[in-house]
C-alpha cells in the first residue's frame, strides 16, 4: 500500500535520510525504531509532504506522493500525528477536532466513535487544547485521527510523555483501529514495549539509514534491537 | 456635548470599517497589502458608477463588495499568491499595485473629485442638536461588521478553519485543509470588506483617485496597535485612535487631529514594545 | 508556483560597492561633466540639473534602503522638509548668514525629526512594515500641516522668488550641482566602503546576529536614518535656490514613491544604481509624458512591480554583476586581557514563562558558571532553547531572575548581555550569510560601532583559542568565501570561531554537534574540553547525544516539561532512572 524507495531528504543543505527503502501493506503496522536524530521523524515529514523528498520515490495506492502538498496527501486519506507542535493550543477541543474533520458529513457521529476510545474528552469539548495535560493532548491527538477513518496514520511518538495507563489504552485503541478497520500503520517510537505490542513489523534506523529489520514476533527480535540500540 | 461624543464614536467606527479587510488578510494571511487603500477607493468608485447607472446609492453597498472582492480574484493567482510569507517583497509588490491602481483610476475617472449622494439626508435631533443620520449609521454598520466577523471566526466552521490557518498553516494543511483556498478566501473576503468600506465613505469624502492613502496609514495604524489577528484590539485600537483624533479636530484642528492619532499610535506601539 | 531562478541572484546586494560601483559613478559624471558640451543649454540647466538633485534623494533613500534595509517610503518628506527651510529662513530674513543658516538648517531639521521618530520605530518590538508604515505618514502628516500653516509656507501656492545664486552664469549652476552631486556619491561610497558598511551590510542581512554579538543594532539603524534623512534635506537646500520657488507637491507622497522606484529600477545596495535610476528616470520622464501622459506613470508602476518580484537587483544587479575582488584579509593577534572575568556565573531563578496557554518553562533553576563544562539535556520540545533565549534576552520570562556575575539582568537587550560576557550559538548555526568568512569573524571581534566609519582594514584580530580552532576546521583556508555556501558542519564550526573571537566568559551552545560527522563530533569535544581547561570559559551545552556528553561533561542537568529534574556530576545523571526514562525509551515494563 505504501512503497518508500530509496528516498533522500533533509532540510537546506543537510541530508538526514539516505536511501531509505521500505513498504507497507495494507492493514500492517510497521514500528519504526531508533535514538534521537537519526532521522525518524524526517521520515514522516517527507511521507506527508512537509518535507520534499531529495531523490527516491514514494507511492501510496499506486500512486506518487511526490511534490504533492500536504492537503493533497492527507486526502488521501493518510492521517498524521506530528510530535510537537500538533495542535492549535488556543482552539478548543471540539474545535480541533473539526479542523481535521473538514466539510466530510456527519460529524456529530464520526465523533461519538472516536470520543467512545477516550470518554474523558466528552468532559473537555470545550476546553482550550493548550491546557490539557501531555497525555490527554496525545489522547486526543489519537482521536482526531480516528475521527476520519483513515487507511494509514503515521504516528509520531505518540507515547511520549504519556503515563503508562494511558499509553495501554492507545495501544487498545489502535490494535482495535486495525482489526476493526482495517488501518495501516506506521509507529515512530522510542518507547520499545508499545511499539513491539502492537506492530507486526519493525526497522531501525541509524544515522539516516535503516540497519536492521525483521517481523516483531520473531523470538530474537527484541535482544536484537536493543543490542543495536545500545550500540 | 452628545453630539460630540456622537461624532467621535462615528469617527472611531469609520476607522474601524476602513481597517477590517486589512486585519483579515493580515490576520490570516501575514499578506501586507499595501493597495488596501486602493480597494477602499475601487469600492468608492464602484459606488460612483452605480449612481451613474442611474441606481439608487444604497445599491453600491451590495455591488461594491462584490466588484472588489472579483478584482481580488482575478488578482490572486496572477499576483498575490506569490506574496504569501515574504513580507520586504510583498510590501513593495503591493505598493507597485497600488501605484498601478492609483493611475489607473486616474486614466479611467480623472484626477478630481466625484461625489456621490448621501443614501438618506435623513437628521435626527438628540436634545436640540442635529446630527446627520448616515454618520450614526456608521456606528451600526461598524458594529455589524465586527460582531459579524467575530461570529464568523468564533461560531463558523470556516472561521474556525481560518483560525487554525493563522496559528500553524503548517499543521492545518497536514490535517487535509487547503490552505491555498483558504488563503484565497480570506483574500477575497477582505477585499470585500475594503470595497464596503470605500462604497460607505464615498458620500462623506467623495471619490478621488488617492483617497485610499489616506485610509491607508491610518488603518495600517490601527492594525498594528490593536495587535495582529485581534478583532477587539482592532475596536481597542480603532477607539484609541479615532477618538483621539476627532477630539483634538474638535478642539484645535483637523491637520492636527491626524498628527495626534500618529503619535498616539506610536507611543502605543513603543510602549507594548517594552512591556 | 516558483518564480524563474533568475530571482535566486538574491538581493544580497552583496558589498558590491567595488570597482564596478565606483567605475559606474565615474562614468556618470564624467558623462554629466561633458553634457553641456553636447546638450543644448536648456536641457542641461533644466532638466539634468533637476535630475542630478533628485539622484542626491536616491542616493541618501539607498543609503537607508539598500544599505541598511530600512524601508523608508516617505522620504521626500525630508527632502521638501529641508527645501521649505532653506526658502523660508532665505524670504524671511533678511541678511547675509540667511543663506548659510537655512542651508544647515535643512540639514538639521530633517535629521532631528528622523532621529525623533527613529526612536520610536527602531526601539522595541520594530518589523520592517512598521517603519514602512511610519515613514509612509511623514510626507502626509507633512503635507497636510504645510496647507494649515499658508502663513508660513504659503500653502498651495508655495513659496516663490526664492534668492538664487550669487551668480548669472546658469551653467556655474549646473556644475556646482554637479559638485553637490559628487559630494553625495563620495559620502555614500565612504560609508559603504569601510567597515561601517560591513556592519551595516550585517545588520540589514541578520539583525539579530548582529545583536547578539553585541551591536547596538536600534542605535545604528537612527544612526543612519538620521543621516541619510539630512542627506535628503541637503538635496532640498539646494533645491530651493535652484528651482526658485517650493510648492507643495514636494512634500507630498508623490516624490517618495518616485524615489523608491528609481531606487529599486537602479539597483538598491549599490552606489551607483540610484543615481543611474533616478537619472534616467527623470530624463527620459518630461518627454515620456507628454507623448503618453498618464500612461507614463501607470507604465513605471508596471515596472516597479515586476522589478521587484523578478529582478530585485535592479538593472544594476544585471550589468555590474562581478564579484568583488578578494579583499586579502589577514589574521593578526588580538590584544590580550579583553577577557576580563575570571570567574562568573549566570544563574536562572525561578524562571517562568508561557506562550498563551502554553506552558514552556516552570520554576526553573539553573546555574552556569566559568570553568565548568556543563550539559542540558531533554527530550524535543522540553524548552532548552527557550531557556537559551531567556537567559541571553531573546525573550522575556514572565516571571522569576536572570543574575549575571550577581547583577540583574531579566529585562536587558541581548547585545548588553554580550557585553556582560555571555554569548551564544544558535541551533540552525546563525552566521552572516552574505558576508565572506574574514567578515563574519571581523565583526565577530569587533565592537566599537562608530569607530568603524574611519577604517577600512582586512585584518581580524583573533585570540588564540579562535585561531585554533579556525585552523583545525580549516576555514583559515577559506577567508574569502562566502558563508552562504559553507556547508553545514563548516557553518557549525565558523560560528563558534565567531563566538571565540568575541572573547566571552560564558558560552551557550545549542546543539553543537548536530549533524556532524563523527570525526567533526570528536574534534568539537576536544575543542570544547580545552577551552574549559585552558581557557576557563564557562561552557553550557545544549545536547541530544548522552554518548558524547558523558565524554565530554563535567556537569550534567535534565531538562523535561519546562522544569529541571535532575542537576549534578554527570556520572551520577546519567545512571538515574529519570535519564533512562528520557533517553532509552521505556525498556523496563512500567504497566
Amino acid at each position: 500500500m505504501l512503497c518508500v524507495t530509496d528516498v533522500e531528504s533533509g532540510y537546506g543543505d543537510l541530508t538526514i535520510l539516505r536511501r531509505i527503502s521500505f513498504e507497507l501493506a495494507p492493514g500492517e503496522v510497521l514500528a519504526v525504531l531508533g535514538h534521537n536524530g537519526v532521522g525518524k521523524s524526517t521520515l514522516l515529514r517527507t511521507i506527508i509532504g512537509q518535507l520534499r523528498a531529495r531523490k527516491g520515490e514514494i507511492s501510496y495506492a499506486g500512486k506518487s506522493l511526490l511534490g504533492l502538498k500536504p492537503y493533497h496527501i492527507a486526502n488521501r486519506g493518510i492521517s498524521y500525528i506530528p510530535q510537537e507542535a500538533a495542535l492549535f493550543p488556543d482552539l478548543s477541543v471540539v474545535k480541533n477536532l473539526h479542523v481535521a474533520f473538514g466539510s466530510r458529513k456527519d460529524f456529530g457521529i464520526a465523533c461519538d466513535h472516536a470520543l467512545a476510545a477516550f470518554p474523558f474528552l466528552r468532559n473537555r469539548l470545550h476546553q482550550r487544547a493548550g491546557t490539557l495535560s501531555g497525555g490527554e493532548q496525545k489522547m486526543l491527538l489519537v482521536a482526531r485521527s480516528m475521527l476520519v477513518s483513515p487507511r494509514l496514520i503515521l504516528a509520531d511518538e505518540v507515547t511520549e510523555g504519556v503515563q503508562p495507563m494511558q499509553v495501554s489504552r492507545i495501544a487498545e485503541v489502535l490494535r482495535a483501529c486495525r482489526e476493526h478497520d482495517g488501518t495501516a500503520m506506521l509507529i515512530v517510537e522510542q518507547h520499545l514495549d508499545f511499539a513491539l505490542g502492537i506492530a507486526d513489523r519493525f526497522v531501525l534506523m541509524k544515522q539516516g539509514m535503516i540497519v536492521s529489520a525483521g517481523a516483531t514476533s520473531s523470538r530474537g527480535a527484541r535482544v536484537e534491537i536493543e543490542r543495536q540500540l545500545a550500540l | 456635548m452628545v453630539l460630540g461624543i456622537l461624532n467621535v464614536l462615528s469617527a472611531v467606527s469609520l476607522l474601524f470599517i476602513a481597517a477590517v479587510g486589512l486585519a483579515v488578510i493580515f490576520g490570516v494571511m501575514g499578506v501586507v497589502n499595501l493597495a488596501h487603500g486602493e480597494f477602499i477607493m475601487l469600492g468608492a468608485y464602484a459606488s460612483v458608477i452605480v449612481v451613474k447607472l442611474g441606481l439608487p446609492v444604497s445599491v453600491s453597498l451590495i455591488v461594491a463588495p462584490l466588484a472588489v472582492g472579483m478584482i481580488a480574484l482575478l488578482l490572486e493567482p496572477i499576483f498575490f499568491r506569490y506574496l504569501y510569507g515574504r513580507v520586504m517583497e510583498s510590501i513593495l509588490a503591493t505598493w507597485g499595485l497600488s501605484i498601478v491602481l492609483r493611475q489607473a483610476a486616474q486614466l479611467i475617472f480623472g484626477a478630481g473629485y466625484q461625489s456621490v449622494p448621501y443614501p438618506t439626508d435623513a437628521t435626527i435631533t438628540v436634545l436640540t442638536t442635529q446630527i446627520s443620520f448616515y454618520r450614526v449609521l456608521a456606528i451600526f454598520l461598524a458594529l455589524v461588521i465586527g460582531l459579524g466577523v467575530l461570529w464568523i471566526e468564533k461560531r463558523t466552521n470556516l472561521g474556525t478553519t481560518a483560525r487554525a490557518v493563522m496559528s500553524n498553516a503548517g499543521l492545518a494543511s497536514t490535517l487535509g485543509v487547503n490552505i491555498g483556498r483558504i488563503y484565497a478566501g480570506t483574500l477575497v473576503f477582505g477585499a470585500a470588506l475594503a470595497g464596503l468600506a470605500g462604497a460607505f465613505l464615498a458620500p462623506l469624502t467623495s471619490a478621488y483617485p488617492s483617497m485610499g492613502l489616506s485610509f491607508l496609514t491610518n488603518s495600517f495604524f490601527a492594525v498594528l496597535v490593536g495587535g495582529l489577528g485581534s478583532l477587539p484590539g482592532l475596536a481597542f485600537a480603532s477607539g484609541m485612535l479615532g477618538s483621539t483624533q476627532q477630539i483634538v479636530a474638535i478642539f484645535i484642528d483637523p491637520v492636527w487631529g491626524s498628527v495626534a492619532l500618529v503619535i498616539v499610535a506610536l507611543i502605543l506601539v513603543r510602549w507594548r514594545g517594552t512591556a | 508556483m516558483s518564480w524563474p531562478p533568475g530571482i535566486a541572484i538574491a538581493h544580497s546586494g552583496i558589498d558590491r560597492l567595488r570597482l564596478t560601483s565606483v567605475g559606474a559613478n565615474c562614468l556618470i559624471v564624467a558623462l554629466l561633466a561633458s553634457a553641456p558640451l553636447w546638450v543644448s543649454q536648456y536641457f542641461a540647466t533644466d532638466i539634468l540639473a533637476r535630475a542630478m538633485l533628485l539622484a542626491i534623494l536616491a542616493l541618501a533613500l539607498d543609503l537607508a534602503w539598500g544599505c541598511c534595509g530600512i524601508l523608508s517610503l516617505g522620504h521626500s518628506a525630508f527632502f521638501g522638509l529641508g527645501a521649505y527651510a532653506m526658502a523660508i529662513v532665505a524670504l524671511r530674513w533678511d541678511s547675509g548668514l540667511a543663506p548659510y543658516v537655512g542651508f544647515v538648517l535643512a540639514i538639521l531639521l530633517p535629521a532631528l525629526l528622523a532621529a525623533v521618530v527613529g526612536w520610536f520605530m527602531f526601539f522595541g518590538v520594530t518589523s520592517s512594515l512598521y517603519v514602512a508604515i511610519v515613514t509612509l505618514s511623514l510626507p502626509v502628516l507633512l503635507s497636510a500641516i504645510d496647507l494649515r500653516i499658508p502663513k508660513l509656507t504659503g500653502g498651495l501656492t508655495g513659496l516663490s522668488g526664492i534668492p538664487s545664486f550669487p551668480w548669472a552664469e546658469p551653467l556655474y549652476t549646473y556644475y556646482l550641482l554637479l559638485g553637490a552631486l559628487m559630494l553625495a556619491i563620495v559620502i555614500v561610497t565612504w560609508i559603504v566602503r569601510s567597515d561601517f558598511g560591513r556592519l551595516l551590510m550585517a545588520v540589514r542581512d541578520n539583525e539579530e546576529r548582529a545583536r547578539f554579538f553585541g551591536y547596538n543594532t536600534p542605535a545604528l539603524r537612527l544612526f543612519i536614518f538620521a543621516l541619510s534623512a539630512g542627506l535628503a534635506g541637503y538635496a532640498g537646500a539646494l533645491y530651493a535656490p535652484y528651482n526658485g520657488f517650493v510648492s507643495h507637491g514636494l512634500l507630498g507622497l508623490v516624490l517618495s514613491t518616485s524615489a523608491i522606484v528609481w531606487v529599486a529600477i537602479g539597483g538598491r545596495g549599490t552606489a551607483a544604481g540610484p543615481v543611474a535610476g533616478a537619472l534616467l528616470v527623470n530624463i527620459l520622464e518630461p518627454t515620456l509624458n507628454a507623448a503618453f501622459p498618464g500612461f507614463w506613470q501607470l507604465f513605471l508602476g508596471l515596472i516597479f512591480t515586476v522589478v521587484v518580484l523578478l529582478l530585485p537587483s535592479g538593472l544594476f544587479g544585471l550589468v555590474g554583476s562581478r564579484r568583488p575582488p578578494r579583499r586579502g584579509f589577514q589574521i593578526i593577534d588580538a590584544p590580550p586581557g579583553r577577557r576580563t572575568r575570571d570567574r562568573m556565573t549566570v544563574a536562572a531563578r525561578k524562571l517562568n514563562l508561557s506562550f498563551g496557554s502554553l506552558a514552556v518553562l516552570h520554576e526553573l533553576n539553573l546555574e552556569i558558571e566559568t570553568g565548568k563544562l556543563h550539559c542540558l539535556i531533554g527530550p524535543n520540545g522540553a524548552g532548552k532553547s527557550t531557556l537559551v533565549d531567556v537567559i541571553t534576552g531573546r525573550l522575556r520570562a514572565s516571571a522569576g531572575d536572570i543574575v549575571i556575575d550577581g547583577a540583574q539582568a531579566a529585562f536587558l537587550p541581548p547585545n548588553v548581555i554580550v557585553h556582560r560576557g555571555v554569548m551564544r550559538t544558535f541551533q540552525a548555526s546563525n552566521v552572516f550569510e552574505t558576508q565572506r568568512i574574514g567578515d563574519n569573524l571581523f565583526l565577530a571581534a569587533c565592537r566599537r560601532e562608530l569607530a568603524l566609519l574611519t577604517q577600512s582594514t582586512n585584518q581580524i584580530a583573533m585570540p588564540v583559542d579562535a585561531r585554533r580552532v579556525l585552523q583545525l576546521s580549516g576555514l583559515d583556508r577559506k577567508l574569502d568565501t562566502f558563508a552562504g555556501e559553507l556547508g553545514h558542519g563548516e557553518r557549525k564550526w565558523l560560528e563558534l570561531c565567531m563566538v571565540l573571537t568575541a572573547q566571552p566568559a560564558i558560552i551557550i551552545l545549542d546543539e553543537p554537534t548536530a549533524g556532524l560527522s563523527s570525526i567533526d563530533r570528536a574534534n568539537v569535544g576536544e575543542v570544547l574540553i580545552s577551552l574549559v581547561r585552558e581557557h576557563s570559559l564557562g561552557l553550557l551545552l545544549i545536547e541530544h547525544d548522552l554518548d558524547f556528553v558523558k565524554s565530554i561533561a563535567e556537569r550534567l542537568s535534565v531538562l523535561s516539561q519546562g522544569t529541571i529534574v535532575a542537576d549534578g556530576s554527570v556520572q551520577a545523571v546519567a545512571e538515574s532512572p529519570v535519564v533512562r526514562q528520557i533517553y532509552l525509551g521505556h525498556t523496563n515494563a512500567h504497566e
